[in-house]
């Protein structure tokens, strides 16, 4: 872990929201040069603070217009290992992830799919069908927001 | 969620929104309604959490923790 200053946080916050900023925008903000911000980001990405960065895809205009969430239960009956269970869950395309939890379920999936026809048919056949898989309980999104999170 | 009052989603998604622990929140059609992503230090820090800001919140019914154990798939392909 590296010490972080005000700015530092100040940053983290402004490119959680957007970034794409540059430099010279993001400076402005928080009150530095364009270099200084530079060389603050650069020492960030280095110390992996900052990960990566990533794009945020309307899967709607996509053409995925659902999103379900489901509870997957496990039912390890016999000779089925748990390593083969979520490699044959991570292996569905449509499967985006795949959480190990503890409380009511086992796995939490966030699944896509075109339509609920489309999502029945991924249930169905891919999901339902995998040995090892228990109960399953579906959530079907209706909204979603993503905050800054406590930085700093 | 407790679906009486018209308005209790807004409520209860504006208040969520003021604790700065929560990362997400989801709404849902099915057996949950709302869904938060609160994120902790360790467990006492989580537990405060709960206890002074998520038992607090309005219109909420029942509530079920799931805790975040392990991310076995994080895609970063789209099947389109």
């Amino acid at each position: 872990m590296i010490a972080l200053d005000d700015t530092d946080r100040a940053i983290l916050r402004e490119l959680t929201h957007d970034a794409g900023q540059g430099a010279g925008a993001l400076g402005r903000v928080v009150g530095l040069s364009q270099p200084a911000t530079w060389r603050r980001i650069k020492r960030l990405t280095e110390a992996g603070v900052i990960a990566g960065k990533r794009l945020d895809l309307d899967l709607e205009a996509l053409g995925l217009g659902v999103t379900v969430f489901l509870g997957v239960k496990l039912a390890l009956r016999g000779r089925t290992a748990l390593g083969d269970v979520e490699r044959a869950l991570a292996a569905i395309p449509e499967v985006q992830t795949v959480e190990h939890v503890l409380g009511l379920y086992d796995y939490r999936l966030r699944v896509v799919a075109r339509d609920i026809a489309d999502f029945e048919r991924i249930l169905r056949r891919r999901i339902m069908t995998l040995p090892g898989v228990g109960e399953v309980e579906a959530n079907v999104l209706l909204s979603e927001e993503r905050l800054g999170g406590p930085i700093g | 969620m407790e679906k009486t009052a018209a308005n209790a989603f807004d409520e209860v998604m504006a208040e969520a929104r003021k604790i700065p622990e929560v990362l997400e929140i989801q709404t849902f059609l099915g057996r949950v309604d709302l869904r938060l992503k609160v994120i902790a230090r360790d467990m006492s820090h989580y537990q405060d959490i709960w206890r002074t800001r998520i038992l607090r919140l309005p219109h909420v019914a029942d509530i079920e923790a799931l805790m975040h154990v392990a991310s076995i798939k994080t895609a970063t392909d789209l099947p389109i």
